[in-house]
């Protein structure tokens, strides 16, 4: 049902072109901190956002206002000082953030969250962060997953692949987990040359800003709209030289 | 003087007395132009130069 | 220090042929004689983005005359639209030929060539492709969302997650 080259392009939205927030940037009022500033942006760039309401964000070259707003971005502010005598870690919990729907990332409650910075007596970090909607081509800090991996045929029956062995395949290559949801092959029948892949195993990592079921979902839908817009532009482009009359007769 | 057409923020003069930090002990100092360079408290020569009040924005890339 | 740039590569394109310089847009394909119309249709018929390129899809000069044998030029697409959409050209009996190709990995660029029998054209193959693959892909996300929906999953054990979820 599914072709290889469709569920390619699965993996290749599921990895690239899946929208999520992610922080883009970093006004930064006060840094003592031993980090640069461009150091804690970079950092704050790559925490992740929860994005599962992400549908409901614009992007920003896409809004009608200025330069943002709440209805294309979330603004998250972090002002920490240190005034005791030992180290403070600045983490992501420590950011607040101006719409509830997009926290930073979290595990359970005693997650403490993903360090940003320690500080020392003395230090101190005061920052306004704007998070917008991106997808992972732009930067990989936008990228739901942390990784994709796909799997077909685990017993090798299509024979598109050809092990390197020193002596016996069985014993050199051992079978992967998804071969447990497959039929092993049978050694007496023939090799079936009209078989065609269309059992895909993935297995996805998220990062935290969406839950992998939602990636999968969004990013068969990215597909769609992806195609929509395409074949659209090109009713455009074949109604423009209809009208031209450049040598077509249909 | 100014012909009015700069007009780029406050027409001021640059403030005469300056903030600046101690390189040894982190005191401020507030040093006047053409004054020697020295901390009040530690005597250090070499100064640092506060932040700026700029707000200074980042791309988190 | 660094200061502040939110253009992408993308939307620079965009606002040049908003901005309507027509020069631009008509260097880069000398086929689309309309520009003004192109823009303006694009413009008025877009519902879900406020800035559309002209040219997503440009018919690449050579393929006039032979509505048969005709190459698109896909502006922003790659191996994600180009592979599974000529996969599903293929399996189209009256399609002869379909191939894709990338003619350089920084350009944002990707040449479909489609040759057809007599009784088909490629711009109808084009869309017939297009037709396919959203029915596979809505297929796809309907027998997804159900299998969700019917609750009979569970999280991979080694997900850090897997015991709070």
């Amino acid at each position: 049902m599914l072709y290889d080259s469709v569920a390619n392009s699965l993996r290749r939205v599921m990895i690239a072109e899946v929208p999520t927030i992610a922080i883009d940037m970093v006004e930064i009022e006060t840094n003592t901190t031993v980090l640069a500033d461009e150091f804690i942006a970079h950092r704050l760039g790559m925490i992740p956002i929860e994005s599962t309401d992400v549908e409901r964000i614009k992007y920003t070259r896409d809004c009608t206002c200025s330069q943002y707003c709440p209805e294309c971005s979330v603004e998250l502010t972090l002002h920490v000082k240190c005034t005791e005598d030992r180290t403070r870690d600045v983490t992501s919990r420590e950011l607040v953030s101006s719409n509830p729907q997009f926290q930073p990332v979290l595990t359970d409650k005693n997650d403490s969250g993903i360090l940003i910075v320690k500080l020392r007596k003395g230090h101190e970090l005061s920052l306004k962060c704007i998070a917008k909607k991106g997808v992972a081509k732009e930067h990989a800090k936008w990228s739901p997953v942390s990784g994709v991996a796909f799997e077909y045929d685990p017993y090798n029956k299509l024979r598109h692949t050809h092990y390197w062995i020193e002596e016996d395949e069985k014993k050199e290559w051992p079978l992967s987990k998804n071969a447990a949801l497959e039929a092993p092959p049978d050694p007496t029948a023939p090799f079936d040359y009209n078989a065609k892949p269309d059992r895909f195993y993935f297995s996805s990592e998220t990062v935290g800003s969406l839950q992998p079921e939602e990636v999968v979902s969004m990013a068969m839908k990215t597909l769609l709209d992806k195609l929509a817009y395409v074949q659209m532009q090109l009713k455009e482009e074949v109604d423009t030289k209809k009208q031209d009359h450049t040598g077509w007769g249909y | 003087m100014n012909a009015g057409a700069y007009g780029a923020g406050q027409p001021r003069q640059p403030v005469q007395t300056m903030a600046y930090i101690c390189a040894d002990c982190g005191n401020e100092n507030t040093i006047k132009p053409r004054e020697p360079i020295r901390c009040q408290d530690c005597g250090h020569r070499i100064m640092y130069k506060k932040r700026t009040k700029r707000m200074v924005q980042f791309e988190a890339r | 220090m660094s200061p502040s740039k939110t253009r992408t590569h993308n939307e620079d394109i965009d606002e040049d042929v908003s901005s309507g310089d027509e020069e631009m847009v008509l260097a880069e394909n000398q086929e689309l004689m309309d520009t003004d119309e192109v823009n303006e249709d694009s413009a008025d018929v877009e519902v879900e983005e406020a800035i559309v390129p002209a040219d997503k899809i440009e018919i690449v000069s050579g393929s006039n005359s032979d509505p048969t044998c005709m190459t698109f030029c896909f502006k922003e697409e790659d191996h994600t639209l180009g592979n599974s959409l000529r996969h599903m050209i293929m399996k189209n009996p009256s399609v002869d030929y379909c191939g894709y190709s990338i003619p350089h990995p920084s350009e944002a660029k990707m040449n479909v060539h489609i040759q057809t029998t007599e009784q088909t054209n490629a711009v109808a193959a084009l869309n017939k492709g297009f037709d396919d693959l959203t029915d596979l892909c809505q297929h796809v996300i309907t027998s997804f969302k159900k299998e969700l929906k019917s609750g009979n999953f569970e999280y991979s054990p080694e997900g850090k997650w897997a015991s709070a979820a």
